[in-house]
């Protein structure tokens, strides 16, 4: 698949303010947990839906080192390049 | 003054239950605390000063004061002593552990058994060994903690897939063509939260396509599906696609405990590399002797079964009648959603004050993200009991 950052930024970020139903600001640096509120079950979701549309699948075990919107979208370009 | 500040960062993590606690004290309820005082039969006891229905026991076939199982309790504390003091591996393993093990693998028909001395112990300590770092583990998103836990600590990749979702298990499954390392699939039976039970025929089926391992947790069904009550497995006709199941001595059987049994002779290795299993005591003697009475009489009274799906379905139906959103399918464990956690709370202690006691569920454990209203009910409840209970849920206020 030839889907670039910016691509996948975009749909995290519409995935997200789904979530967040447009209350909150969303940018790279935005925090998941702590500035979007997102709960951990939250989480889970937005990964799932994230996994569907990039037809990927997400170790949990990379789950800790992502906190924001930017890491989401590193991993995700990572895991479509391997 | 440093100190100070390292002891505030230190317990921080633990102000979310705190603020939880002060709630439940403004609200004078106590469901995470409620102490039972005295306990009467399976079904009745009394809690915090008052008599009630125990509706969320996990209690399944209410065989904690069979006489049978109290007598060969009470022989072998008597006969052995009231603990082993030490690991299978070292003292621990006395001739009546050894004796359940050999009735294990016969009940499920497979080569070998291992007895831990919990069922969180033989969930985690499964999940943790059976694969490692080369390995991957798809698991159900609703898993248990102590499989969560367990694959954490195997090293191994973790992969989710949806809850009950053969379809997004097999996409998970495709996506790893080409990869090394073996596959293991974790699911459960009967999973505890909603009360439904997996699609194993399709789970298994995929399990053969894809040549992947599998492991079911039999914790809440073992003693309450299948023909011989062997399970889910049992009951989807696929325990020779099983290669670990998983369960627990602590809901159908009446005691405390886990088993892990396989038709993979090499199970017996698993002894020497499950920490969960080598670096705690054994079950204690009374303990393995009460487990064995009642795995007997799982065997030799398949009515308990049928009771206990009658009384299932009865409230199951009742609830539904009055229009609780329930668990998708009848099972002995029924949950009622609520639309909030507060709502959750506040229903829990108008059940309590009515003589129900049962389980609150409450985010993170709770699979939803609102809260859970938790029955599991029991072959030795009566069907006045059922009513009673449907009878007080009928008064909540919605």
């Amino acid at each position: 698949m030839n889907t670039s950052y910016a691509q996948i930024l975009d749909k995290i970020l519409s995935i997200t303010s789904q979530q967040t139903r447009g209350k909150i600001e969303l940018s790279e640096d935005t925090v998941l947990q702590e500035d979007v509120g997102l709960s951990s079950l939250q989480i889970m979701e937005l990964i799932f839906e994230v996994e569907e549309e990039f037809d990927i699948s997400f170790p949990l075990n990379r789950l800790p080192d992502i906190r924001t919107v930017k890491e989401l979208a590193e991993t995700i370009v990572a895991a479509l390049e391997q | 003054m440093s100190q100070a500040v390292i002891i505030m960062s230190l317990f921080h993590k633990f102000s979310q239950y705190s603020e939880i606690n002060e709630r439940f004290s403004e609200w004078h309820t106590m469901p995470f605390g409620a102490v039972t005082e005295r306990i009467l039969s399976p079904t009745e006891a009394i809690v915090s000063g008052k008599k009630v229905i125990l509706a969320g026991t996990n209690n399944y076939l209410g065989l904690t004061f069979e006489p049978e199982a109290v007598a060969a309790a009470q022989w072998a504390v008597e006969e052995n002593g009231t603990g082993t003091t030490g690991s299978r591996m070292a003292n621990g393993t006395f001739a009546d552990h050894v004796r359940l093990e050999k009735e294990l693998a016969e009940f499920f028909n497979v080569k070998s058994a291992i007895v831990f001395s919990t069922g969180f112990a033989a969930t985690s300590g499964m999940s943790a060994t059976i694969a490692d770092s080369n390995d991957i583990i798809l698991l159900d998103a609703d898993s248990h903690a102590s499989i969560y836990d367990g694959v954490r600590l195997s090293g191994a990749e973790i992969i989710r897939f949806r809850h009950n979702d053969p379809e997004d298990l097999e996409k998970r499954l495709r996506r790893l063509a080409g990869r090394s390392g073996n596959i293991l699939i974790i699911v459960e039976g009967i999973y505890s939260m909603l009360g439904d039970v997996a699609p194993l025929a399709e789970i298994a089926a995929l399990k053969r396509e894809y040549g992947a391992y599998l492991m079911v947790d039999e914790a809440h069904s073992m003693g309450v599906m299948g023909a011989n009550g062997r399970g889910a497995a049992e009951a989807a006709g696929i325990e020779d696609d099983v290669d670990f199941i998983v369960g627990t001595f602590s809901k159908s059987l009446g005691s405390i405990g886990g088993y892990c049994v396989s038709s993979h002779a090499e199970l017996e290795l698993v002894r020497f590399a499950a920490r969960s299993y080598v670096f705690t005591a054994s079950p204690s003697p009374s303990v393995i002797a009460s487990t064995r009475t009642t795995l007997q009489i799982l065997q030799q009274r398949p009515e308990l079964r049928d009771k206990l799906w009658r009384n299932a379905e009865h409230l199951y139906e009742k609830l539904k009648e009055l229009g609780f959103k329930l668990g998708p399918q009848a099972s002995p464990v029924v949950a009622v959603m609520t639309d909030s956690t507060e709502d959750a709370i506040r229903c829990w202690q108008e059940l309590f004050e009515q003589g129900i006691f049962i389980n609150l569920v409450i985010p993170p454990a709770s699979p939803a993200s609102t809260g859970l209203l938790r029955c599991s009910i029991s072959a030795a409840h009566s069907s006045e009991q059922i009513e009673q209970i449907a009878a007080a849920y009928a008064t909540l206020s919605r």
